[in-house]
């Protein structure tokens, strides 16, 4: 379902007509997103494009099925959760960390990501396409089918990941550390 | 509408188990290869298989369906532009299927074979191998590519940019993604203009 609004075609959030745009009670819908990502219980088909967090540290949970699209994240540690067919696409993620994640057919694209922590973590099939990542950590992660291309990659690192059918053509990378990876399984 | 992603290291298909919320039926997209796992999702969540769909007849988006139709009976529906060894139901472009209480656009985007199908649910669209994140399904000559890259163009991109796109391999995207990152498809952008402007060049 997408926004009421006229010409607005986000969707909609969890209840209500409109999008968190449009939404007439956006502070209390904010509070409820923070409330939902900072319970235990796993968030699924969740939708609030747009919004803005800070300093906030996610339990081990899963978000799954949900759509955060175009938020801003500053300070946030999604460390240890799993995401699952979860959209973060054309979001800014400053200072956040996703050390030992889940990930699998999320999407990022679009993200600007700076000083952001994803080590040691499972990252498959995730679509990073068209990123711009600067000063960011995937060491130690499994990439496996995971998408970068398009993306601008400054003073970022891939070590000692499994780049196996990740895709880095047409990427863009100043200050790349691949050491110890598998850059020759990757399509580049 | 729920969607299940299946992915299998046998040639390296995705399959979706697509139902609707409030019913029990579902149905397949492309079973590329049949295992426990995707058996345990349609037992698990209790759901009666009752169709499947084919985006296009190569072998790694259709292996399963021996085993399959072992276990389940399943009514299948292939391009009309194709013909198979087993009992389907053709579909043909812009047909609508009205399953599992599921209304299903069929819409034709040739190039990666002449009989690509691409499957509209909703806001979902499956897109097989016509188009994946990123980039556009292989061709077997640059003649395929153009006709596969306009296609494309006339009947995908046009549609609303938070329509998602699960493709037959590789990571789910959205038509907005694809329209500003995919590499492919902006190279024909820059070619097409030149072709559509090449005689107003001329005349001046």
């Amino acid at each position: 379902m997408t926004c009421a609004h006229p010409g607005c075609r986000t969707y909609i959030c969890e209840d209500g007509p409109y999008c968190y745009r449009h939404s007439p009670n956006q502070e209390e819908l904010q509070a409820r997103c923070i409330q939902m990502l900072l319970s235990e219980t796993n968030m699924v088909d969740f939708s609030l494009t747009g919004s803005e967090f800070e300093d906030l540290v996610l339990p081990k949970k899963e978000l799954i099925a949900s759509n955060l699209a175009w938020c801003t994240f500053r300070n946030v540690d999604f460390s240890h959760t799993t995401l699952l067919n979860t959209f973060f696409d054309f979001c800014l993620f400053e200072n956040c960390t996703f050390n030992n994640i889940l990930s699998r057919y999320a999407v990022f694209s679009g993200s600007k990501m700076i000083d952001c922590d994803f080590s040691g973590s499972i990252i498959i099939h995730t679509n990073f396409c068209g990123v711009d990542t600067f000063r960011c950590n995937f060491n130690d992660c499994d990439l496996y089918f995971s998408t970068f291309n398009s993306s601008y990659l400054r003073d970022t690192s891939f070590e000692d990941c499994n780049l196996k059918k990740a895709d880095f053509v047409h990427t863009d990378q100043r200050r790349v550390s691949l050491r110890y990876s598998n850059y020759e399984e990757a399509r580049r | 509408m729920n969607i299940y992603q299946h992915f299998s290291v046998v040639g390296f298909c995705n399959t979706y188990l697509v139902a609707s919320k409030k019913h029990s039926e579902a149905l397949l997209i492309d079973p590329g290869h049949v295992d426990s796992e995707l058996i345990n999702l349609i037992e698990t969540n209790k759901y009666n298989l009752r169709h499947v769909l084919l985006t296009h007849r190569h072998i790694s988006h259709m292996e399963g369906l021996g085993t399959l139709k072992k276990i389940y009976d399943v009514t299948v529906y292939g391009s009309s532009f194709s013909s198979y060894d087993f009992p389907y139901q053709s579909v043909e472009d812009k047909q609508i299927l009205n399953l599992c209480n599921l209304a299903i656009e069929v819409i034709h985007v040739p190039g990666h074979s002449l009989d690509s199908m691409v499957f509209k649910i909703d806001h979902a669209l499956f897109t097989g191998d016509t188009l994946m994140c990123g980039r556009i399904g292989s061709t077997p000559g640059y003649r395929e590519q153009a006709l596969l890259i306009n296609s494309i163009n006339q009947r995908l991109m046009g549609l609303d940019e938070n329509t998602l796109i699960f493709p037959g391999h590789g990571t789910a995207s959205k038509i907005r993604i694809e329209r500003m990152f995919n590499h492919d498809l902006l190279q024909l952008g820059t070619i097409q203009t030149e072709r559509e402007h090449w005689r107003d060049e001329e005349q001046s």
